[in-house]
């Protein structure tokens, strides 16, 4: 059978992980039945990264002179940006030519801006969202100075400036944009290495005393007509802008969030191409964390004729919609690569449904555009308001928890029929699905939609069920029928998903690659997102299974609905043993191969896994984990191959 | 001119205009270099019989579209599952990848050499047109139209390409058919001769963008752009 690898760096930390838990838990109470030491309960929750207090103080000093001369005026001005818009019909480049929408000028809103005085500041304020500073300036007059703008936006207890939008009252937060293209591999731990787009005036002299210092300032984005851009200062001025309405959009549900750091690290050299981010070789524009700080970074493409994405402001938005997902709500995407039409991992399809869907409430636009290619006239645009829906042409089935163009339907809509309001989806997914011991997926967040605001609010039981939208049952938010008084579950225990859409039932639904026809029904419990496990042996349903569904078996594949197979467990006991027993797969017996992993999950939190690659857990994998009694864990049992069945068994 | 390999596993080989016919060991699962994220490559036990997909039905009543493969994939760890690229915000990603056959995206030169691009599918492609061109440093120097017109999940395809020794890039541009839908891409492929670097990367930016970063008084590293003033 296939080698496998050897153990990654990452296989490394969840050692260490395991090894801190362990550590943790031998400090108290009693030993379990594996050896393990385990607390009474244990903390679950994921904490927010804390506050960079440091990152928000930018440095003002007093210039050294003779005081006698100094000079006290202001510095007034104003500052924009200049964007290009996509195209709105074929082909959907960038629009150079202002055929369809003129080239935007903007304002730079909440920028800080300095006055210096060679390298030092000597002064700063900060943009208003029409763009005005206005700064209040000490040194000796005929100075040279010049008025530095720094794609940066920092605040802290953020107060209102009396243009809309003003949701982030009390809020806080430090948007840097920075060039993460240093050819520095030390600038892969260090971002302070990763230099801070500034716009600089042109120098002038300090003016006398009382008298207003106006320097208008515009980050020009122009091409040239031909091959090439001859500015783009106002690159990083874009993404601070849709980030600007990214917080904007999350404050409509809580205004004094505190957002902890962000990196946008963007280049002119940031490219496709795999490597060092440090050289820009970023393959695609992505949200991830870095260091031990878990620092909250985006990386966004900017090679012109390759992608450029910092004028794709949908594109930012659904990248700033992960940073939400990672800091302030909570995702257990699993990752990996993905489409619109693709039966995915239901985590994975919340997500990516997540960030497209948040991307058309940050613009009030459901139309996502990415453009690409030579001269950027290439891309293609995806309206998120569209119920999903196969086509004709297209034996696709779109129309579920495992799509992530259902779930940005789902989430948008869910917008739209709140007055164009995020305040409610902030709700559910802060205070609901972000401590829930279910997973983050469209059961987990609709069925608290449903407990909070009820399941016709904001049309969701039509969304959730209508033939033209979900086509899925309504009961399976609710443990029961629904009906009368609900108790909504995010678990689905009675599997009314499952029995709706098994084989040869009247909603008979199919699992299979994008585009291999009809393919295969499957029966109901296979369609069951949690089977619950009881203690002792658990005899093989076809829940465990593991299925292609014609997917190919590469690595981008490993993230489709069949290949993550989840459980539930009730704990019992303060130790927790769940273990495959055995596999039946061919010839294959628990040590034969490595086709199943497992990992255990507490409110999300990865609780134990077992990688193992060799030895007689390998193909049946057994994880003890701590414990609290009474509390649900999700058990993923992982798939690298074909399994036609495995039985499982849960201690005690 | 190229010759049509084995067929079952797709696998094409062609090298400046003569046919070499070699079993040459390449991982092709994926080009992403999953490195910066703690993923790794599992490219040296791969070989052109194990890209053979062979669809054998398991249970009859619902397995027929699993694949039993023996192809090589990235076993992800746990713990840091989700932390990758994904597709970047890009809902409608081809489902195609490139490399170097070293499974890298950048090639050193000193000189004129021959160098081979890797391109596999992740799932299929039909109607696809293509082309390998030089930019930046490279460009109008080479222009090789890709001469297949679809590709299979799993497919890959080695193409040779002759390279001066400039610093920029072969940009592979694609696009076809995926699940009835037109779909592109453009895969970067840098090359980089070490002695012409700086000058390139100077020749390739914005007016507003060719100053060097500074640090001001405070130690904060800037990136300076000169402003567009009324």
């Amino acid at each position: 059978m296939t080698a496998r690898k050897a153990m990654t760096t990452k296989a490394f930390s969840l050692l260490a992980l395991s090894a801190l838990l362990q550590s943790a838990c031998a400090a108290t109470e009693t030993p379990g039945s594996s050896g393990l030491v385990c607390p009474a309960s244990i903390a679950q929750a994921k904490v927010d990264a804390p506050l960079d207090a440091s990152a928000y103080s930018v440095p003002v000093s007093a210039r050294a002179g003779d005081v006698s001369t100094f000079s006290n005026f202001t510095v007034t001005g104003n500052v924009v940006y200049e964007r290009y818009f996509p195209r709105t019909t074929t082909p959907f480049g960038l629009d150079y030519t202002g055929a369809t929408v003129a080239k935007g000028t903007l304002p730079v809103r909440r920028a800080i801006v300095q006055v210096m005085s060679g390298t030092t500041a000597i002064a700063s304020g900060i943009t208003n969202d029409q763009g005005d500073y206005s700064i209040p300036t000490v040194i000796a007059e005929g100075s040279t100075i010049f008025v530095r703008v720094l794609a940066r936006s920092s605040a802290t207890s953020s107060t209102a400036d009396g243009f809309a939008p003003d949701n982030c009252v009390g809020a806080s937060w430090d948007i840097r944009v920075v060039n993460n293209v240093t050819n520095n591999s030390a600038s892969t731990n260090d971002p302070s290495l990763r230099a801070q787009y500034a716009l600089d005036s042109s120098p002038f002299a300090a003016p006398a005393m009382g008298t207003a210092a106006v320097s208008q300032m515009t980050a020009a984005i122009t091409w040239n007509g031909a091959t090439a851009y001859t500015s783009r200062a106002g690159a990083p001025f874009a993404l601070l802008d849709t980030a600007i309405s990214g917080i904007e959009t999350a404050c409509q549900g809580r205004a004094n969030i505190s957002f902890p750091v962000l990196y946008m690290n963007w280049s002119i050299d940031n490219t496709n191409a795999s490597g060092n981010r440090y050289d820009g070789n970023i393959v695609t524009s992505f949200f991830t964390t870095e260091t031990t700080a878990k620092t909250a970074n985006l990386y966004i493409l900017g090679k012109a004729g390759i992608d450029t994405d910092e004028l794709d402001n949908h594109v930012v938005a659904h990248e700033f919609g992960h940073f939400l997902e990672n800091k302030i709500y909570r995702s257990d995407s699993i990752g990996g690569s993905h489409g619109s039409l693709d039966h995915l991992d239901t985590r994975l399809a919340f997500g990516e449904g997540f960030g497209n869907a948040f991307s058309g409430m940050v613009h009030a636009d459901p139309i996502y555009t990415d453009t690409s290619g030579t001269v950027q006239q290439s891309g293609f645009r995806i309206n998120v308001s569209t119920a999903p829906g196969a086509t004709a042409t297209t034996p696709i089935d779109d129309k579920g928890i495992w799509s992530e163009a259902s779930m940005q339907y789902m989430l948008y809509h869910l917008w739209q029929q709140n007055t164009s309001n995020f305040s409610r989806i902030h709700n559910i997914l802060e205070n609901y699905q972000k401590t829930s011991s279910a997973v983050t997926n469209g059961l987990t967040f609709a069925s608290y939609y449903a407990q909070v605001y009820g399941q016709s609010a904001e049309d969701l039981s039509n969304t959730w069920s209508g033939a033209g939208f979900m086509s899925s049952p309504i009961t399976a938010l609710c443990t029961g029928s629904c009906v009368g008084t609900p108790v909504y579950s995010p678990f689905d225990k009675d599997n009314d998903l499952g029995f709706a859409f098994a084989t040869g039932t009247a909603g008979e639904r199919y699992y299979r690659q994008r585009d291999l026809g009809l393919g295969s029904a499957f029966p109901a419990p296979f369609w069951q997102i949690y089977r619950p496990l009881v203690s002792g042996a658990n005899a093989a349903t076809t829940h465990d299974k593991i299925s292609l569904g014609g997917y190919s078996l590469t690595s981008a594949n490993l993230n489709k609905f069949g290949l993550h197979r989840l459980y539930t467990v009730t704990a019992t006991s303060n130790t927790t043993t769940v273990s495959v027993s055995s596999i039946t797969q061919g010839s294959e017996t628990c040590n034969t191969n490595d086709l199943l992993d497992m990992a255990v999950y507490g409110s999300g939190v990865l609780l134990g896994a077992d990688e193992t690659t060799a030895g007689a857990t390998a193909n049946c994998p057994r994880v003890t984990f701590c414990s609290t009694a009474g509390q649900t864990y999700v058990i993923d049992v992982i798939g690298f191959g074909a399994v036609t069945a495995y039985n499982l068994s849960v201690s005690p | 001119m190229r010759e049509q390999g084995i067929r079952s596993s797709m696998w094409r080989w062609w090298c400046g205009g003569s046919v070499i016919g070699i079993a040459v060991v390449l991982g092709c699962a994926s080009a992403v270099d999953f490195k910066e994220s703690g993923r790794t490559k599992d490219i040296a036990t791969s070989s052109p019989q194990q890209e053979t997909h062979i669809v054998q039905p398991l249970e009859s009543s619902n397995s027929s579209l699993d694949s039993v493969t023996k192809e090589p994939r990235v076993k992800r760890s746990v713990a840091g599952r989700g932390d990758e690229p994904h597709n970047g915000g890009k809902p409608q990603q081809m489902p195609i990848t490139a490399s170097f056959d070293d499974g890298e995206s950048i090639q050193t030169v000193t000189r004129d050499k021959v160098v081979v691009v890797s391109i596999t599918a992740d799932a299929e492609v039909k109607s696809l047109q293509g082309v390998i061109e030089g930019f930046e440093g490279l460009e109008g120097l080479i222009r090789q139209p890709l001469d297949f017109t679809s590709m299979q999940a799993g497919e890959n395809q080695l193409i040779s390409v002759a390279i001066p020794a400039k610093t920029g890039s072969l940009v592979v541009r694609i696009n076809g058919l995926v699940n009835g839908q037109m779909a592109e891409t453009n895969l970067d492929l840098k090359i980089v001769n070490p002695k012409e670097v700086k000058a390139a990367s100077t020749a390739n930016k914005p007016a507003d963008m060719r100053d060097g970063a500074v640090r001001d008084a405070s130690g904060m590293l800037v990136q300076p752009m000169k402003a567009t003033e009324n």
